[in-house]
């Protein structure tokens, strides 16, 4: 195994996940011999670079190829092109011997605590199988797992117990206990909160802090829900139906979205905050989101966007630089401090609220 | 003020179990205006929906149901089944969280929206099919007279949604009741959705319980907010009051623990230690107590009253009156 030394480049330390142009395709079968008809476009074209101790948050709505992305990494499904490296180390091309290696680094916990723990294993063989299956013996597995397991808040006779005797925030201490066993780098949370009840959600955030610091671990924050993903991460992707929007510092994105997708998205989440929810100009974009098997021509977002004009319908835009750090694939970005909603109104366009009133054309 | 279209009074609701019963919902008072829209909000097991499906008459038949829900003067509970169907679906309508499984997936949308008219002799077929392209059109879904003739897998969530709302509103109600409506939906979609529900509201006049354990919604909604914790209503006030001013300790340690969109950076998060009890095993005093930061000896013996402690506001905790000052986060601009 390659030890975590730390390189010699003090401000931006050598990557330790680099993703470039990955494309992950799902074929669409159907009729009597199953022929491929079409293509999901789940992944187009998605480059990302981790640092080591970074958490990346990746956003966007059902459909936009979030998850596909996160287990194309592991090659949970097999992407149809790209590079993905790890800790240097070729992902795609790794064999069996090799990808069994890298999986000792990466993991990965997933959404549905109800689902993704075998109810017949007690607690503690569900922690060391991981570690039983990486060729660690018996007695020492079953040590690790009580150290994990108190690791994540849990106490060592719940090691003898079965998951439907935990709650559905136990249970994703033990799914992150799992993922832990193996002293991973980097850990793939694919909505780790969203099946919680808000009371619990808080909780489990603090825990995947207090790992990161304890264990300098790398996380890529898979989720819907754009509070928690403020809240956990240094940087932010945006993803619409396979494609990055945005990609940019936690407050870069949050302060001053650059595309309009991702000012719509921000501006759709309800605050709770009475008054403010009383006088904030929500923006209401229109229609539902494509089909992944058909996506729209040039930019994908273009049938939703206020702000779209022709070219956006033939040119697909590419990620582009708008400051240091902040990229975006808008042929028209907003200039920082600009809002949407001025963007349309200069436009001489007229926009939907969320208050029931429509913005007039000025 | 006016009498309430809705008043419930010490609803109980338990269900049998292996080895006795379960009790999901112990003692629950409140009461909806006409027009108004109520919140009641709460984590699972909290009995939040279980209380309305009483009301509903939409539990199984071996649920035991006790106390008093008067309707516009009428006994929900004492009426028999062929009574509450003939309010249901006329005076009282019903969304569901997942528009998939509330409709049939063999019967058109159109017949179906159709069907909720036609059930209650309110309308002829052909009446009833002119209203449905009209309803249609209300809630939003585009190309109304091609959509009535589909089928619900033919429509995305957020259609299914609306045409839902368009069956609840089909028949002029005067309550409607929403059960988490845009939980399953995506962020966009929800605001959409949300927002044609409470144009609808208003433009129908219907008074609104809205069920939800979406905080942010509540706060863009809701007059009022019922907030419920163990089967029981812990604090009751008109919608500002409880997000600024609350006075009890489950309710704020819920807004705390919430990241918010607009939260300072760096700021840790406050969660609320342990899980919500278990429907088998109630703690004996209040269901908050293990949990609660607060907790006095008394709290584990007994469960406090609901007491009265400002205009439109109540609360249920032993030291409502003592706790201390709190100052949520509140926004100064507008994003």
């Amino acid at each position: 195994m390659t030890d975590t030394t730390v390189e010699p480049t003090p401000s931006t330390p050598a990557p330790l996940l680099e993703v470039d142009n990955l494309i992950t395709r799902f074929p669409i079968r159907a009729g009597l011999f199953q022929r491929t008809i079409g293509h999901v476009h789940a992944v187009e074209d998605v480059s990302i670079h981790v640092a080591p101790k970074e958490t990346v948050g990746i956003v966007g709505e059902s459909g936009c190829g979030k998850t596909t992305f996160g287990r194309s990494l592991l090659r949970l499904v097999e992407p149809t092109s790209g590079s993905v490296r790890f800790d240097g180390r070729d992902v795609i091309a790794a064999g069996g011997k090799e990808m069994k290696r890298l999986r000792r680094e990466m993991q990965i916990v997933f959404q549905d605590p109800y689902a993704s723990l075998n109810p017949r294993m007690p607690v503690h063989d569900i922690i060391s199988e991981p570690l039983r299956i990486h060729g660690t013996g018996k007695k020492e597995a079953r040590q690790k797992a009580s150290d994990f397991l108190a690791a994540v808040g849990l106490l060592p006779e719940h090691g003898n117990r079965y998951p439907h005797e935990f709650s559905g925030g136990q249970r994703q201490r033990i799914g992150i206990a799992r993922a832990m066993a193996l002293q991973p780098k980097l850990i793939i949370l694919d909505e780790p909160v969203s099946a919680l009840d808000v009371s619990i959600q808080a909780q489990v955030i603090n825990l995947l802090e207090d790992l990161q610091e304890q264990f300098d671990l790398t996380y890529l924050f898979i989720a819907h829900d754009l509070s928690v993903v403020r809240h956990i991460s240094d940087r932010v992707v945006v993803m619409y139906l396979g494609r990055l929007a945005e990609v940019a510092d936690r407050n870069a994105v949050y302060d001053r979205p650059a595309h309009p997708y991702t000012a719509s998205l921000l501006s759709a989440v309800p605050i709770p905050d009475p008054d403010l929810e009383g006088k904030r100009q929500r923006i209401m974009l229109q229609g539902d989101i494509p089909s992944p098997a058909s996506p729209p021509s040039g930019c994908r977002f273009r049938t939703r966007c206020p702000i779209a004009v022709e070219r956006c319908a033939t040119e697909e835009p590419q990620l582009a630089e708008v400051e240091a750090g902040h990229q975006v694939a808008c042929h028209f970005p907003l200039a920082a401090g600009e809002t949407l909603v001025e963007r349309v109104r200069s436009m001489g366009r007229t926009l939907d609220l969320l208050d029931g009133r429509s913005v007039a054309s000025t | 003020m006016a009498a309430p279209l809705l008043e419930v009074e010490d609803l109980t609701v338990s269900f049998p179990v292996k080895n006795g019963e379960v009790t999901a919902v112990r003692g629950v008072s409140f009461e909806v205006h006409r027009g108004e829209t109520l919140a009641i909000v709460g984590e699972s097991g909290s009995g939040k929906s279980v209380s309305v499906m009483a009301l509903m008459g939409l539990l199984p038949d071996d649920t035991r149901i006790g106390g008093r829900a008067t309707f516009d003067g009428m006994e929900l509970l004492a009426l028999d089944k062929k009574r509450l169907r003939e309010v249901r679906g006329r005076r009282i309508s019903m969304i569901f969280q997942d528009p998939m499984t509330a409709f049939n997936p063999v019967f058109t949308i159109g017949d179906q929206i159709a069907e909720a008219m036609l059930v209650h002799d309110l309308a002829t077929k052909a009446e009833a099919r002119t209203r449905v392209i009209e309803l249609l059109e209300l809630v939003g879904v585009p190309s109304p007279k091609q959509r009535a003739d589909q089928y619900p897998h033919e429509y995305s969530g957020g259609m299914r949604q609306r045409a839902m709302i368009a069956m609840a509103i089909a028949n002029k109600p005067d309550l409607m009741i929403a059960d988490e409506p845009t939980t399953a939906l995506d962020v966009t979609i929800q605001a959409q959705v949300m927002e044609v529900l409470a144009d609808i509201q208003r433009e129908v006049g219907a008074a609104l319980i809205l069920i939800t354990h979406d905080l942010g919604v509540v706060a863009g909604v809701a007059d009022r907010v019922n907030v419920m914790y163990g089967g029981k209503v812990f604090e009751k006030a008109e919608t500002r009051k409880l997000f600024y001013s609350s006075k009890n300790p489950y309710t704020r340690g819920l807004l705390e623990s919430l990241p918010r969109l607009d939260a300072e950076e760096g700021a840790r998060l406050v969660p609320i230690p342990g899980s919500p009890p278990s429907l088998m095993a109630m703690p004996a005093g209040c269901a908050f107590a293990p949990r609660c930061t607060h907790k006095v000896d008394i709290c584990a013996e007994r469960s406090a009253e609901l007491i009265d402690i400002g205009l439109d506001h109540q609360t249920r905790c032993h030291l409502a009156h003592d706790l201390p000052a709190w100052e949520p986060d509140r926004a100064e601009t507008p994003a």
